[in-house]
This record gives C-alpha cells, structure tokens and sequence, in this order.
C-alpha cells in the first residue's frame, strides 16, 4: 500500500504495522532524550552580560586609610580643653614647682648636713692591726669567693654520673631496662 | 449458540493472527538489527531488535570452543537518567560510551527498518 500520500499509506497499512511505527517513533525519542551523559554547566554569556561588571570590580581600587586617624577626627571642644590640661600637666617639671621658704630652708640643711657625713667618713682611721690584716688578706678581705680547681668540669660530670646512676641504676651505661641511656 | 461459538472461534483466530503479525514485524526487525554491528561470526545466532518503546534487546547464540551451546540475552532498559543493562538477571548501569554505541546502533536500526519494512513512514 506505497503511495505518494502518507496519510493514504496510514490508513491502508494494517494496524500491526502503524502500531511498531508509532513504536520505533517513541523508541527514538526515549534515547534522545536520556540523559546518560553528565549535564554540562550551561554557557554564560560573559562577554555580553557579566564581562563588564567583572571589569568594574577589578578596576576598583580602595581608598587609601589614614595612617593617622586623628587627622581626619575633630574632637569636640570639650575634649580638645582635656587634653590641652593633660599636655600642661605632663610638662610640668619639679624645678618649676615654687615652695615655701621653710621647705628650701629644710632642703638645704639637709644637703649640709649630707656633705659634712661624707667627709667625716672620708677621715676615719683605723688601728695599724687593722690596715696591716687589711693590705695581707687584699681583695679576698672584701668577701669575695674565687673560683678553685676542686669546681672542675670532670668532677661536675663524675657527680651527674653517680646522680643519674643513683636515679636509674645504671650498669655499663645502660639503664636496667636496657635501654642505651 | 453455533453463531456465538462460531464469532468466538474467529475472534481468537483474529487475535492470533494480528499478534503472529506483529511477532513477524518483530522478527524481520531483529533480523535486519543482526547486521548493525557487522557481519555475524559463522556458528553465530545474532538478533538485535526493539522489544517496546524503553527496552532494547541484543540476543547472541553460539558455540564454544568446547562445542557447549551457548545463549547470552541483553536487555537495554532506556529511562530518562541513563541506561541499564540486564543480563542472567543482573542488572548495571550502562557506560556512557556503551550507551553512545547503543543509540547509534539504534539510529542504524530504526533507519534500515524504516526503509526496508515500513517505506519511510518513520518520520
């Protein structure tokens, strides 16, 4: 039943036959349509839509930060009077400070009678007993302790082997584990 | 009675010829789908063939080096997510480079069948 019209042909051809057509027609569809291929992350149109905000955020350059922070607040004037006080009363010296007459009369009487204890103790005599143990004993008089041989390093380490043998029971330089110590 | 038995009897030959039909339909098809893949290797038996709208079938018989026959049936089951593959029972998910050669082997079949059996009515 071949003719030139397809819908001639479908209402002559047997059912049997419309029916594997029809078939075969959604077979295909079916294996268009699965997807068994991973899905591909769709194409953005860069160039037309985010290209030129991408260029903005990249031409963007942040403003420069005040090394000082102080030079762009303007304190208000009651803080500007505290610190004006503040700056006066840390350059305030002591020499500048007046005092009374008694008190630089008491200073002064004190800085006599310091200079006249100086002096005395600058003419003390000692006995000749005295001056002569002093210049026989020199420096060592004055309770210094020197060094002596007896403080060697060898015997230092002698006294760390017999501590630590002491603490870990050493035998041949071994612990009594057996570890090497 | 005899009319309705008669009406009966024709009905079922009625239904049992249009199913033999479409069974034959089934058959030329899977004859044309042997050659798909190429030529069949001699002592071969090779059908390939759509079974419904979402199942594909590839039948294969043969005989081994030992002379044992053997019957290796695959079913293509196509869904929307991908395509599985049954065989002895055991079904997997087809590879994507398998399910390409299988919808490319169904492009071939559907093609061949629609110009040999069905004169193009396969649009």
């Amino acid at each position: 039943m071949i003719t030139d019209n397809n819908q001639e042909r479908t209402r002559n051809d047997p059912p049997e036959v419309l029916g594997r057509v029809g078939l075969l027609k959604d077979a295909k569809y079916y294996l268009d349509m699965c997807e068994f291929e991973p899905k591909k992350a769709p194409q953005i149109p860069m160039g037309r839509f985010f290209k030129p905000i991408l260029n903005q955020f990249e031409a963007f350059q942040p403003p420069l930060v005040p090394e000082t922070p102080q030079n762009i607040i303007t304190p208000s004037k009651e803080v500007a009077e505290y610190d004006a006080r503040q700056q006066a009363v840390t350059e305030l010296k002591p020499a500048s400070v007046p005092v009374s007459s008694e008190v630089a009369q008491y200073e002064a009487s004190v800085r006599a009678a310091r200079q006249q204890v100086a002096a005395a103790e600058s003419e003390v005599a000692v006995s000749p007993e005295v001056a002569e143990y002093a210049a026989s004993v020199g420096d060592s008089a004055a309770g210094y302790v020197q060094p002596t041989e007896t403080l060697s390093s060898e015997s230092s380490e002698l006294d760390q082997d017999a501590i630590l043998a002491s603490i870990y029971k050493m035998h041949d330089g071994k612990t009594q584990d057996g570890s090497i110590f | 009675m005899f009319q309705k038995l008669l009406h009966g009897i024709t009905g079922q030959r009625s239904e049992q010829r249009h199913a033999d039909l479409y069974r034959n339909l089934i058959r030329h098809e899977a004859r044309i789908g042997s050659t798909v893949f190429g030529p069949v290797p001699k002592g071969h038996r090779r059908e390939f063939f759509c079974l419904d709208a979402r199942t594909w079938v590839w039948h294969e018989e043969w005989k081994d080096d030992k002379g044992k026959y053997q019957i290796r049936t695959t079913r293509y089951d196509v869904r929307p997510d991908g395509i599985l593959k049954s065989q002895n029972g055991h079904y997997q998910k087809v590879p994507v480079a398998e399910a390409k050669r299988l919808r490319q082997a169904a492009n071939v079949y559907i093609d061949r069948v629609n110009h040999e059996m069905y004169n193009g009515l396969i649009a």
